[in-house]
């Protein structure tokens, strides 16, 4: 069963000087349906709209006339206010350059997209992010989403958190166990409850 | 290092998306692609107004141009990278792309001579103004290709990064909210 998405109840704060992509934004996320969005255009501006409302959503451009919006993201990571600091963070790329990527990719943004943002796209990763439970990452020099999004092992091979394994398992303390025990430990049996 | 934190944290936004009510994704970007075409007939409107913007920043550096220059260039070529993207042809955006790729690539070399810029923003004219056969269009591209490969350039914008993975594009399925 296709399931739906209620948009309604959702606001967005959309930071992007260019006027051309924000009345296409504008106009996608009305298609989508959300209740409330309001349009700026400097990082300065949305750092006092985040302090002053409540949004539920952050869509920026990868520019902004007065910053990076690696800037406005790391702000943003660091607030007390926990509504500010975990806010899902949408960030449009024009001409992508990779570094500009990876820089935003570790000031904590959630999702990157390539301009011009289409509806599919933008409807399929706000889908993607509303059904993903990604863990927030706090270290001394990172806030943001969990980077890890393919199980391939810690970066380099070098564990940095308790949950990291070593690459090195070691010896088999006990023999392998057969297919049958296998089976059996998923085997449903019946329990007599007293 | 002093430690790494790994906090779950509440999905609002999924929540809020999970409410009762709502549109299927056919609908919702069925109805987004209606909206964004009342832009259609001022944005096609802005295209030539924004290549005379990038006209007149080349035109501005005379024969050579600067490493400063070509970055401004790539930062306000992004307002016709969005029009031609969503309104243009797939000629004219496949020009407007080359002409970043071009500006990246010369700022990347070291290259100074704006007659490469130039050409190409000739041809965002000529494609965003002509009629063109298929055959014309390609013809089009692969000469402006030939530039490329006369000093070296190649397209650079990688593939959507890997952090954000591009999702499938199917419905959201009933039941994924733990």
């Amino acid at each position: 069963m296709v399931e739906r998405l209620n948009f309604t109840q959702i606001e967005a704060l959309v930071v992007d000087a260019d006027q051309y992509s924000t009345q296409i934004l504008g106009q996608i996320l009305r298609g989508f349906g959300l209740s409330r969005q309001i349009v700026i255009e400097s990082a300065e501006e949305a750092k006092r709209r985040l302090a002053s409302a409540h949004f539920d959503l952050l869509i920026c451009d990868a520019i902004l006339p007065d910053a990076h919006a690696s800037d406005l993201i790391k702000w943003m990571r660091r607030q007390p206010a926990l509504n500010i600091k975990y806010m899902p963070i949408v960030v449009l790329t024009g001409y992508t350059q990779f570094s500009n990527v990876v820089t935003l990719r570790d000031s904590g943004a959630n999702i990157v997209v390539r301009k011009p943002v289409s509806p599919n796209v933008l409807f399929d990763h706000i889908a993607w992010s509303a059904r993903t439970e990604r863990p927030f990452i706090e270290t001394d020099n990172f806030i943001g989403p969990d980077r890890r999004f393919k199980n391939t092992g810690p970066p380099d091979g070098a564990g940095r958190r308790k949950t990291d394994m070593t690459a090195d398992i070691g010896v088999a303390l006990e023999p392998n166990m057969s297919q049958d025990e296998i089976d059996n430990l998923l085997k449903p049996t019946k329990v007599e409850i007293e | 290092m002093s430690g790494c934190k790994i906090i779950r944290v509440k999905n609002i936004l999924g929540e809020l998306l999970s409410m009762p009510g709502g549109v299927s994704r056919e609908e919702a970007v069925q109805e987004a692609q209606t909206l964004i075409e009342e832009l259609r007939e001022e944005c096609e409107k802005a295209v030539p107004v924004e290549i005379t913007r990038l006209e007149q920043l080349v035109a501005s550096a005379g024969g050579q141009i600067s490493d400063a220059q070509l970055g401004e260039i790539l930062d306000q070529v992004d307002p016709l990278l969005t029009l031609s993207g969503t309104f243009g042809s797939e000629t004219l955006d496949a020009v407007v792309k080359k002409f970043c790729d071009l500006a990246f690539g010369m700022k990347d070399k070291g290259i100074s001579t704006t007659a490469p810029l130039k050409v190409h923003l000739s041809a965002m004219r000529l494609v965003f103004k002509a009629d063109l056969s298929d055959d014309d269009a390609v013809a089009i591209l692969a000469e402006l290709s030939r530039i490329h490969d006369h000093y070296g350039i190649h397209a650079h914008v990688p593939e959507p990064p890997e952090f954000a993975p591009a999702p499938a594009p199917v419905a959201v399925r009933s039941g994924y909210k733990k």
